[in-house]
């Protein structure tokens, strides 16, 4: 081979060594440079406390301007009702402080943010006189607003008008009553009126044991506004427990029936006029309706609703349904499972099932209430038992992008 | 800071592979150099490498699985075992050598393992309630990992060559299984009762990502028969994180587990054996 022939080849290797060096090189380089960007801005987090003899029954979460406000009910050995604990938390999830109200008991959902203060408002009870008591807290968990609502007994739960007023259902045990009124998160009475649960008899040993047993046959008492001057809450009415309609007049416009409490509805979303996503129970089944026409001028029951057990979901689930916008809106229905799960079904407009999310594959979990985040994320509060025995508060956040992916 | 650091450190580098893979190949321009007797003191080499290692998991950021409600978060750090698992990894050597310089590249499957503990405690109104629960924890990550080494050898003659190196590398993550072993013990009786709290083994691939980072080492070049043994003693260390950011939070939590922000260094001992590529002329031999 000729002296020529291999500077040539010599003069080729340097050249092709040469590229190989710096392409493999360059990955090198760039990926050193160039941090991968985080999954998202989903967290899973547990609040732990070091007694044992505490456990919690969270009520509602509510986004801040700077993180998370978690309202729980706090249970002692020692104690009857649930104490009202507050808890702020920052927004990568983080527990920061608390605040717990030891002159009240009973905190009840939901927690509302009211934009134009800051504040986040509840009702709460006082153990003595059994009457509501709203509070008012801002993001400091500094008391803003406390004031007893006189004439207005055991509260049992809460929502806000499109007023930006507040609704609270409660019992009245004097008149065996059940009650529904507006009331200004100032405290003043603005409407309302009460409802007989039926002449003779007596539910306030059912709502003493619903205070007592919340984590265990929780009874689903709800309300909300239909529309400007028209409400429902699902509570005792004329024997049963049932979801009744009402523009506050003495009787009310409509009323979809339940059994006793052996069946009736856990949750409505109102989609359209009298079209409502509905998740009810018939004695230890549960269903689920994406969209389900409800009589809200007349009397009906709601066993003619149920269309079969949904066998994988719990006895006495806690149950929310919420709108969710991924794209399209969803209804999405928040449950347990009878394996201690935590379980989203999204359903599209159409009725079909579009995902489904189950969360605790590790641990027992049970479910208190979901809220959608500012950034369109979902934000489900509720309990997991630490070490198999302790109940502590956890606060799942679930990004838009993974939200997205459960569903088809 | 990190970041920061290891952009430094990994252009720094980048320029130093450069100006040392480009600076023989510069001299080979003088043409007043025979150029067989260039040739002879270039070479390719191709082979087999294999060996174990020992992983240390530095915790640049912690996390905790549990958000404490009133007491301090540091009682739940973890304590981590330093080296204390062995690993092994099997791969490929591919050396380029001119003039007592190597250019090294050495693909491999690598399986990186670490341990670490942590102990959390409740305690209740007496003083027999009292409950504790011990997480015992193995990592292991397995690794697609591709160095690439500038070798140099202080003898260029006879058949011990001892040789330095220093490089870096890029790993890519296959896989990754952590196992998580539970301890018990209960204080209600008044003695304490242990129990085993079970254990739990999971896919976690997606807590984790890719990372890369700086190595080292030193080694002898043994050449007896027509065939190269490599033996090496090497040392890494990662410059951007193995763990993945935000994903350390997951249903782990509920277990009291979850994942510090981690650098990894690993010791590695490898062996291996190349063997020279004849190219050009049918007359040169190695040997």
């Amino acid at each position: 081979m000729c002296a020529n022939h291999k500077y040539y080849q010599i003069a080729r290797l340097k050249s092709h060594l040469k590229i190989i060096i710096i392409s493999i090189l360059f990955p090198l380089f760039v990926s050193c440079t160039d941090d991968e960007p985080a999954l998202s801005d989903s967290f899973f987090k547990i609040y732990d406390d070091s007694n044992l003899d505490v456990s919690y029954n969270p009520i509602d979460v509510v986004e801040t301007v700077d993180g998370f406000i978690i309202l729980t009910g706090t249970e002692l050995n020692n104690t009857d009702f649930m104490g009202v604990q507050l808890l702020k938390i920052d927004d990568e999830g983080n527990f920061e402080f608390d605040l717990v109200l030891d002159d009240y008991v009973v905190p009840v959902g939901e927690m509302y943010l009211n934009e134009a203060d800051s504040n986040s408002y509840f009702f709460a009870m006082n153990p003595t006189t059994l009457e509501a008591i709203l509070l008012g807290i801002n993001p400091q968990l500094e008391i803003e607003v406390e004031v007893s609502i006189s004439g207005i007994n055991y509260p049992l739960s809460s929502n806000v008008t499109s007023g930006g007023n507040l609704l609270l259902q409660s019992y009245d045990p004097l008149s065996l009553e059940t009650e529904i009124s507006e009331i200004g998160l100032d405290g003043s009475f603005i409407g309302g009126n009460s409802y007989s649960i039926g002449p003779g008899d007596d539910v306030e040993e059912d709502i003493i044991n619903h205070y007592l047993n919340a984590t265990e046959r929780p009874l689903p008492f709800f309300c909300g506004e239909l529309s400007p001057g028209n409400y429902f809450f699902n509570g005792f009415y004329n024997y049963s427990f049932s979801l009744v309609f009402t523009d506050f007049s003495d009787a009310p416009t409509g009323v979809v029936q339940g059994q006793s409490t052996n069946a009736g509805l856990r949750a409505v979303m109102p989609l359209n006029g009298s079209d409502f996503a509905v998740a009810g129970y018939q004695f230890d089944a549960n269903y689920q309706l994406a969209s389900t026409t409800l009589t809200t001028g007349g009397i009906s029951s709601s066993a003619d609703l149920y269309p079969g057990n949904m066998a994988e979901i719990k006895p006495y689930t806690p149950t929310k349904i919420i709108n969710y916008n991924s794209g399209s809106d969803y209804s999405l229905f928040v449950s347990e499972t009878k394996g201690r799960q935590i379980l989203l079904n999204f359903y599209a407009s159409d009725g079909s099932v579009a995902g489904t999310h189950r969360i605790g594959y590790l641990n027992p979990f049970t479910f208190s209430s979901v809220k959608e985040g500012a950034d369109n994320s979902l934000l489900i509060v509720g309990t997991t038992f630490v070490a198999g025995r302790f109940e502590r508060i956890s606060l799942i956040k679930i990004a838009s992008s993974e939200i997205s992916s459960y569903i088809n | 800071m990190i970041q920061k650091d290891s952009w430094f450190v990994s252009k720094a580098l980048f320029l130093l592979l450069i100006t040392m893979a480009s600076g023989p190949l510069q001299a080979q321009m003088k043409p007043d150099k025979n150029p067989l007797e260039s040739f002879l003191d270039t070479q390719f080499w191709l082979g087999l490498r294999m060996g174990i290692n020992y992983s240390q998991a530095y915790p640049e950021t912690r996390n905790t699985g549990f958000s404490p409600i009133d007491y301090n978060a540091d009682s739940l750090r973890k304590s981590y075992d330093d080296f204390a698992l062995p690993g092994a990894h099997m791969g490929l050597e591919m050396n380029f050598y001119h003039n007592g310089f190597s250019a090294s590249f050495q693909p491999a499957y690598k399986r990186s393992k670490y341990k670490y503990s942590s102990l959390l405690e409740w305690r209740g109104e007496s003083s027999n309630n009292r409950f504790e629960t011990r997480y015992d924890v193995e990592q292991s990550l397995d690794l697609i990992e591709l160095p690439l080494m500038i070798k140099y050898d202080f003898i260029r003659s006879g058949k011990i060559r001892p040789f330095v190196m220093v490089g870096g590398f890029y790993s890519i993550i296959a896989s990754a299984q952590k196992e998580v072993s539970i301890e018990q013990i209960d204080y209600a009786n008044g003695n304490p009762l242990r129990s085993s709290g079970g254990s739990t083994s999971l896919a976690v691939k997606n807590a984790f990502q890719n990372f890369s980072g700086v190595s080292g080492g030193i080694g002898v070049n043994l050449d007896y028969w027509n065939i190269r043994t490599v033996f090496e003693v090497g040392y890494q260390r990662s410059l951007t994180s193995a763990t993945r950011p935000n994903a350390q939070q997951n249903e782990l939590a509920s277990l009291g587990e979850t994942n510090d922000e981690i650098f990894l260094r690993d010791l590695s001992v490898s062996l291996g054996f190349v063997f020279p590529f004849r190219f050009i002329d049918q007359q040169f031999k190695a040997y």
